[in-house]
């Protein structure tokens, strides 16, 4: 008994400590999604019964409405395009780089970590795919999280409302810079070390500032919900509230951002020189 | 011998279904009373085949969950062999027990897991500890004598 609990601890602080036994644990992330895959099955099931007794009705009345849906988002991609021309254009004017488009794939949600303390999921999609461990996982809505652990086909991804995760954020009304971290509680997260006389407000929109180099600027992460200035505490007490409704979705995307793609290409040095040159 | 063979075949299925029950999505508010499927199965066996079953069996399992679960490697295989232990070393005396006794024993080994697990959430830093911790005691034992009955039941 003492041999195992001692073997155990040394593998613990292995763990904790190095990351030797990452690739053990990618490797064999192939048998435990296979769990959470057969456990997803016998769920699934009563919703394919469900599908299956859909009346023509109801089919045909969600078509109408998603026909309406995609005329309206092809609308305002028209004015996307045009508007993307145009800001090309003005940054040109600035002599500043233009903006690439980031190329994304679409991963679906494979399981949820039973741990109640731990927020996080896990994706259909991995290293074959070209999945790497922090890369950022959007979804429709805003930001949801990082990869942590990428195996083979299949990863998984710490959610923004980890007490672990935070984020560098900017309040997108005025500019102010901050780091949203996560809380135990699903839905909730705080606003770290903000001054009592700092200008936010409930109801300001909080957007990746792509400070930390790990997510790509200009993502909405979450609403301000409750701004406490309380005398006795140094900094405010600031609760937010994801944008992306993290405990709903069903399909993920993992996003690329272009300065990743350039740093793989052309290596460290080049990107030091270039953050000189700046 | 084809009853030891088939003997480790329904072990290991139990295993495998409460692997199966352990990761079935639930909401927020069940996940936190999600009983410990996996200790209770794993603690039947300990109980029920010693002499098959013993405390690397659980070491190993423990493992397992911790590659499903994602948490620190060797987090559950470390508290399963405390509780196995425990279990283990009260086996003989166990089939003497009423019912009652049994399901209080249970969760007496359930709640050390307990501890043990959220006292090293604590330390690495993944969850502050709370008393929500000993919820899932309370439902394993609540669950006990049904896998018991079960279990007696698919082995005979």
């Amino acid at each position: 008994m003492f041999l195992l609990t001692a073997l155990a601890l040394v593998l613990m602080v292995a763990d904790f400590r190095y990351s030797y036994l990452d690739e053990v644990r990618s490797s064999l992330g192939l048998l435990s999604t296979s769990v959470y895959k057969v456990s997803r099955t016998f769920l699934d099931l009563g919703d394919r019964v469900d599908s299956f007794f859909t009346g023509r009705e109801t089919l045909q009345q969600e078509n109408k409405a998603l026909k309406a849906q995609a005329l309206l988002l092809q609308y305002k991609v028209q004015r996307l395009a045009a508007l993307t021309a145009e800001n090309t254009r003005l940054r040109e004017l600035l002599n500043s780089s233009a903006l690439l488009d980031q190329k994304v794939i679409v991963a679906e949600l494979v399981g949820v970590s039973p741990d109640s303390n731990a927020h996080q999921i896990i994706l259909g999609k991995g290293t074959s795919s070209g999945v790497f461990v922090g890369q950022p996982v959007v979804n429709a809505d805003g930001l949801v999280g990082q990869v942590i652990e990428a195996g083979q086909l299949s990863s998984r991804a710490l959610l923004i409302t980890d007490n672990t995760h935070s984020v560098p954020v900017l309040v997108n009304r005025n500019g102010l810079r901050a780091i949203l971290s996560g809380t135990d509680h699903i839905n909730e997260l705080e606003l770290l070390y903000i001054p009592d006389t700092a200008d936010i407000e409930v109801g300001d929109l909080l957007v990746t500032s792509g400070l930390g180099q790990r997510f790509p600027s200009g993502y909405p992460v979450a609403f301000v919900s409750v701004v406490e200035h309380d005398p006795g505490q140094a900094f405010a007490r600031i609760k937010a509230t994801p944008t992306a409704s993290l405990t709903k979705a069903q399909h993920f995307l993992l996003v690329f951002s272009p300065d990743r793609v350039l740093k793989a290409t052309t290596g460290f040095q080049d990107s030091n020189e270039a953050e000189q040159g700046q | 011998m084809e009853t030891r063979a088939t003997n480790l075949s329904i072990v290991l299925f139990s295993l495998f279904v409460a692997f199966l029950l352990a990761t079935i999505p639930l909401s927020n508010t069940f996940n936190l009373l999600r009983p410990e499927w996996v200790l209770l199965v794993l603690l039947y066996w300990l109980i029920a085949l010693p002499e098959r079953i013993g405390l690397s069996s659980a070491w190993v399992v423990g493992l397992l969950l911790d590659l499903v679960e994602g948490s620190l490697l060797g987090q559950h295989a470390m508290t399963f062999v405390i509780a196995a232990f425990f279990a283990v070393s009260l086996h003989q005396q166990f089939r003497m027990f009423s019912r009652t006794q049994q399901t209080l024993l249970i969760a007496f080994a359930v709640a050390i897991y307990e501890l043990i697990d959220g006292l090293i959430a604590q330390f690495s830093g993944q969850a502050s500890f709370s008393f929500s911790f000993f919820l899932p005691v309370l439902f394993s034992a609540l669950m006990w004598p049904f896998i018991f009955t079960l279990l007696q039941r698919v082995r005979r």
